[in-house]
């Protein structure tokens, strides 16, 4: 398949990147950040980002290019605002539309979770919430965050020790 | 008593995670009295999954932020004569290749159903409660679609041929498949030929008779039980092969003007199907083999009872 420089900026192409990248980066924004209305601005921000670069961004650049983009917003966000962290997660087979009886148990400890994840530094909660959540390998996460897998991995050993403290203190 | 670190390493857990721990080092870790505690802490976090991402409206408030900017253009420089000859005629061109024309779209009602042809001959059956969109001045260039909801394609040999959907994207070159994709999980079932299904940065292919469903981030291929060479919603009949209950009471929903409410901890897997012609057909079908009842009330309300 051949790639021109300016493919991102035809429509088509720019709504595919679109439709397969906005909620990671939404997902990763939010992980790091734990305000999903911030994330979901500063989404629209890389986007917008990407849109006004399309002529310089090839299209397999992009999405090192949404994510590059993200992150810096998201220290930016940082720097001007006090960002109040709160997460909330559900379980997948949760469902809304059908009926609330349906909530699971296992619930609490569900709840310590979220309150726990406030107290991880950002970059033990984005490695522990990418591999659990977005399922990546130890390996893909090290490609997005630019580090070492060890590093991943100390991390991810250091996140899990620090949530087991929290919850248990919490509990 | 001095304190003794609780691990000789510090990517220990990370490792007990990715099942690369000794047999020894797993051992000794199992009778400590915290790993109960991480286990515990795992499977909590199993299945979760981040708040719904209102994807499409997303998508509407970037192209009406988008609106307000233009791409930059590139300088070049080049003699100004010539600058200006070539420009006229790639206005030409432009006007005439890039004219925008408006997407096609199609969308079904609860309970509708609709085929469309596309431009090269392409068949579609678009199902329930779902949206197809192209863009047919695009078509010579990508054949590409947009699908929100359940359809079944019959594509025409020639290049590749894009089905984009909310959880991902399909290629094939030309084959028959059926995509259903709706909230948070898909499936899609191949009927002849080759598919390639990408999922995030996750990427299957499956051939004929065999159907790949994505839900929770992760993979399950199963082969088909029958020979059935289109899917049966399209003869008006949905069938389910060992489903989760609440889906079936979702997909009646979008075949049938009502709102199911369940009543109790009802759970369970599915395996039968249901008309799309005949409400109180589709309930027996459904409830009797799961011992369960079902009450309609005035107002178009389905209430499932234990």
């Amino acid at each position: 398949m051949e790639h021109h420089p300016d493919q991102v900026c035809e429509e088509t192409i720019f709504q595919q990147i679109f439709w397969d990248y906005a909620h990671r980066i939404r997902n990763f924004l939010y992980y790091k950040c734990g305000n999903l209305p911030l994330a979901e601005d500063l989404t629209q921000e890389a986007f917008i980002r990407l849109w006004n670069n399309c002529e310089k961004v090839s299209y397999p650049k992009a999405k090192s290019f949404l994510f590059t983009v993200a992150n810096n917003l998201f220290l930016d966000a940082l720097k001007h605002q006090k960002v109040v962290k709160r997460f909330e997660l559900s379980y997948i087979h949760e469902d809304q539309n059908l009926n609330a009886e349906h909530i699971l148990e296992g619930d609490e400890l569900k709840k310590l979770i979220e309150k726990a994840l406030v107290e991880l530094s950002e970059k033990q909660r984005i490695v522990f919430l990418l591999s659990r959540i977005e399922k990546m390998t130890y390996q893909e996460i090290a490609e997005l965050l630019e580090i070492s897998v060890k590093a991943v991995e100390k991390r991810m050993h250091k996140a899990l020790v620090k949530l087991r403290e929290v919850v248990e203190k919490n509990q | 008593m001095a304190e003794k670190k609780e691990f000789q390493e510090d990517s220990f857990l990370a490792r007990w995670l990715e099942g690369k721990l000794s047999e020894e080092e797993k051992q000794s870790f199992e009778s400590t009295e915290n790993y109960l505690k991480y286990k515990e802490l795992i499977q909590a976090t199993e299945g979760l999954t981040a708040p719904p991402y209102a994807k499409e409206k997303a998508w509407e408030q970037l192209k009406e932020k988008r609106s307000k900017i233009r791409p930059l253009k590139k300088k070049r420089q080049w003699p100004s004569y010539a600058a200006a000859a070539a420009s006229i005629l790639i206005l030409f061109v432009a006007i005439w290749q890039f004219w925008p024309t408006p997407d096609q779209v199609f969308i079904t009602q609860k309970g509708g159903q609709d085929q469309i042809i596309l431009p090269d001959q392409s068949d579609v059956v678009l199902n329930a409660q779902s949206r197809l969109s192209f863009n047919k001045k695009r078509w010579n260039r990508v054949r590409s679609v947009f699908l929100q909801g359940e359809a079944f394609f019959s594509v025409e040999e020639g290049q590749k041929f894009t089905v984009q959907t909310p959880n991902g994207s399909i290629e094939v070159l030309g084959t028959e498949f059926n995509v259903w994709d709706r909230e948070n999980g898909s499936e899609i079932i191949c009927y002849s030929g080759k598919v390639k299904i990408t999922r995030s940065s996750s990427v299957k292919e499956i051939t004929a008779g065999i159907k790949a469903t994505w839900t929770n981030n992760t993979w399950q291929m199963d082969t088909l039980s029958t020979n059935a060479v289109e899917p049966s919603w399209t003869k008006g009949f949905v069938n389910f092969d060992g489903v989760n209950l609440i889906r079936v009471f979702k997909e009646l929903q979008h075949h049938y003007d009502i709102k199911v409410t369940l009543s109790g901890k009802l759970q369970g897997v599915y395996s039968g199907g249901f008309p799309t012609n005949d409400l109180d057909e589709a309930l027996k079908n459904i409830t009797e083999p799961m011992g369960l009842s079902y009450q309609i009330t005035q107002n178009q309300e389905v209430i499932i009872r234990e």
